[in-house]
This record gives C-alpha cells, structure tokens and sequence, in this order.
C-alpha cells in the first residue's frame, strides 16, 4: 500500500462517518464484482477474488450482500449465497451475534426476492427459533413459495388434528380456506383428499390453472426424428393470423384441420393418442388463447413423455427435443409475459418411432400460472 | 454412486499424469478413488460392522444423495440435495477423523430437477485435488470451493447449454486431469465431453458427442505412453486427447449407458449386455475384441480390475471373477442384490454395498470368500470410499466412517 494511500486512509479513521462510507463503497465494489458474472464462466476470477474478500467480513455486512442478490440473476445469486453462508458460519463458529433485527426486517419485507428472503429466514432461525412462530402464521399468502409452502404446512398439521378430534366440519372448513393458498403438488394433493374425504369438491385441473380447452391439430410427418426440426404451418403463422377455424394443412395421412378438445383429466392431461388417433412418427400442435386483463409476468408449465416446444404470443419459450424418460407436472418450466388482452398459447408434441411398451405414450399437460405457480383463474 | 464411471488398477504405467494418483495415499480424490480404479492401497482395512458396531463416527446429512464421498487433505467432501423440488444443492466439508463439520454450502438450482424417484440431483461424485472441491449436480450446476469454503468459480452449465438436462436424472462424475475438470455430458436433446479449468472454470474444449442419455463417466487411459479419456455410451466407446478434446479414436459397440468401463493394462474393460475387453488399436489401426463373456455381466454397478482379474456384479446380485486375458470365468459368488453401487477393493478385500445397505465383504484370499454381510439397517446407493482405514458409506441421511482410528479391528 503506498504512503499516499495509507496517509489518506488514517485520515479517514478519524471521521467515523467517512469510514462506514468508506466500507460502503468497498462493500459495494466487492458486490459490483461479483454480479459481474457471465455465461461459460465470465468473469469468475473476479468474482472469485471479490467473494474470496466478501467471505472474511463479519455479520455487520451479512444484510448488504443479501441485499445485493435482488435481481441478480441465478449464476451472481449463488455467489452471493456461497458469501451470505461463509460469513454467518463463520460469525456463529466466533461467537459473534447475527443482525437478527436485520433479518427478521428483510424477511418481513415483500419486495425482496423469494430466495433471499428465505436464505435470511433460515440465518435468523439459526440465532433466533421462536421466529418461526412469529412469522410463519403470516405467510399463507406469501409471494415467495417456499416461505408459503412452510405456512401451509403449519395450517395442514392444525387441520388434521382438528380431523383428528373429530371435529369434521371445523377440519372440512381449514382444508378449504387451506387449499386456494397452496401451491406445491404434493401439499394441494395431501388437501385435495382431506377435502373429498369429508364430503367436498376440488377441481384440481382449475386449481393449478391448467388449460382444459384445446384447439388440436395433427398428425403431422415426424417419421425418422424429422418433425422436431421441421416448421409446420402452425408454427410459422403469426399468432394474430393463426385460424384455429378454418385452416387446413398437409399433414401425414392428408389435409388436417384444427379440431376442439376438451380434456377432463383432473391433471389437464391430453391424450392425443385418443384425440388424434395412435400413431408413431408424428407431430401435433396444440393451441390454446388466454385473455389477461392486464400485462403480467406469468411462469409457463409443460408435462409430456415427448419431444416439446412452446410459444407464447409467437416467441418460442421452450424447447426439449427428449422422449420417453417419465412425465411429470411442471416438469418443464419457461417464464413469459401474457400482454392485456389475447394470448396464444402454442405447443408443439412430436412422438417418436419407439416401439417399447413405455413408449407409446403422446400426450402433455400445460398450465399457464403466476410466479408462485398458483393457477391464472 | 448409482451410476458413474470406472478407472483402472494401480499399475504402475499409469500413474504418470493422472492428478488423482499424485495425491497422498490416504486420499480417495474423486469417484471410486485413485486414478478411478476402485481399489486402495491401505491395509487393516475391517471386514465387520453394523449400525452399532465398529462405527468410527457418523454425521447427520441435509439431503438425499447417490454421490460418493471424496477425501483430500484430511477432509470429507460431500454432497447432498434437498427441498420438495430437490432444488437445494449442498456441499459439504468433514473433518476426516473426527467427523465434525468444517462447513456447507448451498447453490440454488438452475437447471431441471426432474428425475426418477430413486435418483437425486446429488447423484455425480464430487472430485477433489486437495486445493478445491469441484461438485457437479445433476441440475448441471457446478461450484469449485477451495478447503475453506470460499467458492472458487461456479457455471451453470443448464444456462450455458439449455438442452443439457434429462428427464431421468443426471449422474455422470467429473474427473479431475491434470488441471482439467473433465465431464462427459450426454443427453437426448445435445450431448458433448467438456473441459474445464480447475482454477477459472473457463472452457478448455469442448467436444460434441452422439446424442443420447447416458450416465457413465469417463476414464482417464494410458497406452503407448499416451494418456486418453474414454467415455462409454450406449454407443460405445469413444477416446479422446485430455488436452484438446480431439477424437483418437472411436468402437462402435451396443455398451451399457450405466456401469463404466475399467481399464487394466493396456485393455479395456467395457460392460454391455456382457463385459466385453477390447485393445485400442495402435496408431489408426481399429480396437479390437480380444474377448465377450456371456457368464460375467454388469448391470448398474461398474466392473473393477485388479491383478489380472475382472470382477463384476450382474444385476441378480452374482457377483464374477474372470481372467481378464481370457475371460474365463474363475468362479461367482451369489450376493444379495440389487445393487446400485460399485464394489470397491482394499487390504485384499471387494466391499460390495447392495441397495439395503448391507456390505458383503469378499476376502479375495479366503476359501470361503465372503467373511461378512454388514447391515446399516438403511438404503445405500452411493458405492463406498477408503481412507485413513476407514470405508466411508453415505445414504441419504447420514455420511457414515466405519473402523479406522484407534479401533481398526472391526473385523
């Protein structure tokens, strides 16, 4: 360090305001670093030095790099969470006091990223266990899902002992105030069966908001893995020109035209082995609109056994070129943002030429959901 | 580890050059140890043991895992998923004698944690060289920490490639060359074998590869004083330069996407339906069969060579020694199966860990060859490590250290 430097920072020490803002700035230029992140390993050596000086500070900066993971993307998030981990670790092994106040202020603050407030959730139950009394009950309707998912979880156990006591209209009564809350499969199914079991009617498919109401059309040539690759009609049509009436295309055993489709698969499942007929070494569209009464964020959610692409408003979204390897709901995830108005929804299903049992499978199931997965109704 | 990679035994030809056999003896530096043979060169190793009995310490895990532990430097590196998404993705640090936890660390997935129920998004094997941990996760997240804790580098490689994923789980380890990280990345939708830079996490090559779901890994393999990483597929086996990534050659071959090959000598040692050696050609010259045995067979597990012996467990739990000049089949033992993880060999003992947990310990000088069946009373999927006299099992809840210390006569 030179002389110069050095004189200047002594100087600085004598002004305590100087220096907090000193360490601000430093603190600030660490973090700058690290979010400097990019693709294929961009910027990790400076990251890596950054987050290295980030990990010897103590708990008093923990609030500041946790601050700093709003908006940072996932590759700077997992940083900063690798730093937040060292330095309360660290912190705790020394004896020295998290900023629980601090914590307990961030978690309660709705504006932070769901991750950052659930990584400042499970700092402060570290230092402080009641807190898990005191802020969970408030969290049923939390944007951040796996804070929600813990106030679920809290209710589930008050129902069931209410079921437990007998108490079955009071039980029926919690499940059903429980369910419009709940977001996870494995919770909403767990409360789904309570519900039915004491006389009542879930209609799950509505819950999670999958699309029920389908216009199909298919089979088109997919033979030798061609109809992944290949653009048919469906796809190249401008969304506002689409005519999910009328259009006839060229398809693999003749002209196809769009067809209604509703499924009542509780799951929004679409067999299109029985809606198009089963067939092997094809491809199929689905196509769906949605109307938003205002522009909004939403999360885009697929499940098929099969090769996929979806568009939103004509922007391709997601694609998967895999067959056969299990299905499941939510499997396949794309953010998107539905404009005020009409939407369209297009999904683009292609089976292939397998010929095992397991195989034979052509169908999925797509929802179009907030960002806590909770269905659009 | 349910699915991984094999290497080949310690002789001595091979050791120039591969990172992990410049490491201490008692360190166990990536998936099944050594240079990837399965086998250590420790003694006293023990032969019983339960729950209860001759266990030298036992940590609590966060999550779930099929990944193996590793150990560099006196420490257990570990890793584990957790969360309703298995979306938490943890590593972990523990002192090697004594079992304390030195530190954890969680990433938050980035890639598709969609997989079959048996496997979890801990299913590679983290590989270490003593200066860093470099954990893969089958989300395709993957984070270098040095011994402290501190995150050297980090790549989301599902970001950086966005078809890299597969519906039934990812589980291929990397392996550790030179200063390379080495990753054979399969998948139906893109496929390719990467390196990486073990001090930036930078590409040093990156080569594409015959589309397909795969999940073995690959093995570093000396011939002609020449290093080659191998990597088998469904496809077969194809060989490449470590440090540009270029093909030296190619076997096309129906082989098994699980259990990996072994190396033994100059041979290769590849499970398809049946273990299959097979002698890299010289210059241009084609691989060549040297033998197919329908009597010795891997199915999930991967084959071990030690001593001119090939061993490996079927899928019905048989277990097969064979001549590995000739592939006769010397003789089998019938284990209790299914098997999921990969025998590993020490003090002149294979430990073969089945799906419940129990351990049969095959004494390979013994007339009665296995002198133990050693419950944990809980799933074991992970194939077992060797260290410092202890065999380090992990399930998904507890990372266990079984005799070593001051009791090493276990059995």
């Amino acid at each position: 360090m030179s002389l110069r430097i050095q004189t200047y920072l002594l100087c600085l020490s004598c002004v305590p305001g100087s220096v907090a803002e000193l360490r601000a700035d430093d603190i600030q230029s660490l973090l700058a670093r690290v979010k400097a992140v990019g693709p294929e390993g961009a910027g990790n050596a400076g990251a890596s030095a950054a987050s290295g000086e980030l990990c010897e500070r103590g708990p008093q900066d923990l609030l500041d790099v946790l601050r700093a993971m709003d908006r940072a993307g996932p590759l700077a998030a997992n940083w900063l969470r690798s730093a937040v981990d060292a330095i309360a670790e660290k912190a705790l092994a020394d004896g020295r006091p998290l900023p629980a106040r601090g914590l307990e202020e961030l978690v309660l603050d709705r504006s932070h990223d769901g991750h950052v407030r659930r990584l400042a959730y499970e700092w402060l139950l570290r230092v402080d266990p009641s807190a898990s009394d005191r802020l969970v009950p408030g969290m049923l309707d939390d944007p951040a899902v796996e804070l929600r998912r813990d106030a679920v979880a809290r209710e589930l156990v008050v129902a069931e002992k209410l079921l437990d006591e007998g108490k079955k209209g009071e039980a029926r009564s919690a499940f059903e105030r429980l369910l419009p809350a709940s977001r996870d499969e494995d919770q909403v199914s767990r409360i789904a069966k309570k519900i039915e079991e004491l006389g009542g009617k879930v209609d799950l498919a509505r819950h999670f908001g999958f699309i029920r109401d389908w216009r199909i059309v298919g089979p088109f040539e997919g033979s030798g893995g061609v109809g992944y690759a290949t653009a048919y009609p469906p796809e190249t049509a401008l969304p506002e020109a689409l005519d999910l009436e009328k259009a006839e295309y060229p398809g693999k055993p003749g002209p196809v035209r769009w067809v209604e489709h509703t499924t009542a698969d509780p799951g929004g499942v679409v067999d299109l082995n029985k809606a198009l007929g089963k067939q092997m070494g094809v491809v199929a569209y689905g196509a769906a609109r949605i109307r938003s009464a205002e522009e909004r964020p939403v999360s885009v959610r697929a499940g098929t056994p099969n090769a996929l692409k979806i568009w939103l408003n004509g922007r391709l979204v997601f694609t998967r070129e895999e067959y056969h390897h299990g299905s499941a709901m939510d499997q396949h995830r794309a953010d998107g943002v539905l404009r005020k108005g009409e939407n369209l929804i297009l999904i683009k299903v292609c089976q292939n030429e397998q010929t095992d049992d397991w195989a034979q499978s052509w169908s999925f199931q797509l929802r179009v959901c907030d960002l806590t997965g909770g269905g659009l109704q | 580890m349910r699915r991984g990679f094999h290497g080949h035994a310690l002789a001595a030809a091979f050791v120039i050059g591969i990172a992990g056999l410049h490491a201490p003896a008692a360190d166990w530096p990536g998936w099944r140890g050594p240079g990837g043979s399965g086998i250590s060169e420790e003694t006293g190793l023990p032969s019983r043991w339960s729950a209860s009995e001759n266990v030298r310490w036992k940590a609590e895990l966060p999550g779930r895992g099929l990944s193996s532990p590793v150990i560099a430097g006196g420490k257990v590196y570990l890793t584990a998923s957790s969360g309703p998404k298995q979306d938490r993705l943890h590593v972990l640090a523990f002192d090697a004698t004594t079992g304390r936890k030195l530190w954890e660390r969680q990433l938050w997935a980035t890639g598709d944690t969609q997989c079959h129920p048996k496997t979890s998004m801990a299913a590679p094997t983290p590989a270490s060289d003593g200066a860093r941990v470099y954990a893969l996760f089958a989300t395709c997240d993957l984070a270098a920490y040095d011994a402290a804790g501190r995150l050297a580098w980090y790549r989301s490689l599902a970001r950086d490639y966005p078809d890299l994923s597969n519906q039934v789980g990812m589980a291929a380890s990397p392996v550790l060359w030179e200063d390379l990280l080495v990753m054979a990345l399969d998948t139906d939708s893109t496929a390719f074998a990467i390196a990486v830079d073990t001090a930036t996490g930078a590409n040093r090559w990156k080569s594409e590869r015959p589309r397909g779901i795969n999940w073995t890994t690959p093995i570093f393999f000396r011939r002609d004083s020449r290093v080659e990483v191998v990597v088998q597929s469904g496809k077969g086996l194809t060989a490449y330069e470590p440090r540009t990534g270029e093909v030296r050659w190619v076997h096309q071959a129906g082989l098994n996407p699980i259990a990996s090959p072994v190396a033994g000598g100059e041979v290769l040692f590849a499970p398809g339906g049946n273990i299959s050696a097979i002698l890299p050609g010289a210059g241009d010259e084609s691989p060549r069969v040297l033998w197919t045995s329908p009597r010795i067979k891997a199915s999930t597990a991967s084959p071990l060579h030690h001593e001119s012996r090939v061993y490996a467990i079927a899928s019905a739990g048989v277990l097969a020694c064979a001549d590995a000049a000739t592939g006769e089949v010397l003789w089998q033992e019938r284990l209790q199966g299914p098997f999921s993880a990969s025998p590993v060999l020490g003090d002149g003992k294979l430990y073969c860990v089945n799906e419940e947990g129990i351990t049969a310990v095959v004494d390979l000088r013994a007339e009665n060859r296995v002198v133990a069946k050693n419950p944990l009373g809980e799933g074991i999927l992970a194939s077992p490590a060797i260290s410092g006299g202890s065999i380090f099992l992990r399930s998904d809840r507890y990372l266990y250290a079984i005799g070593g210390g001051s009791d090493r006569t276990g059995g």
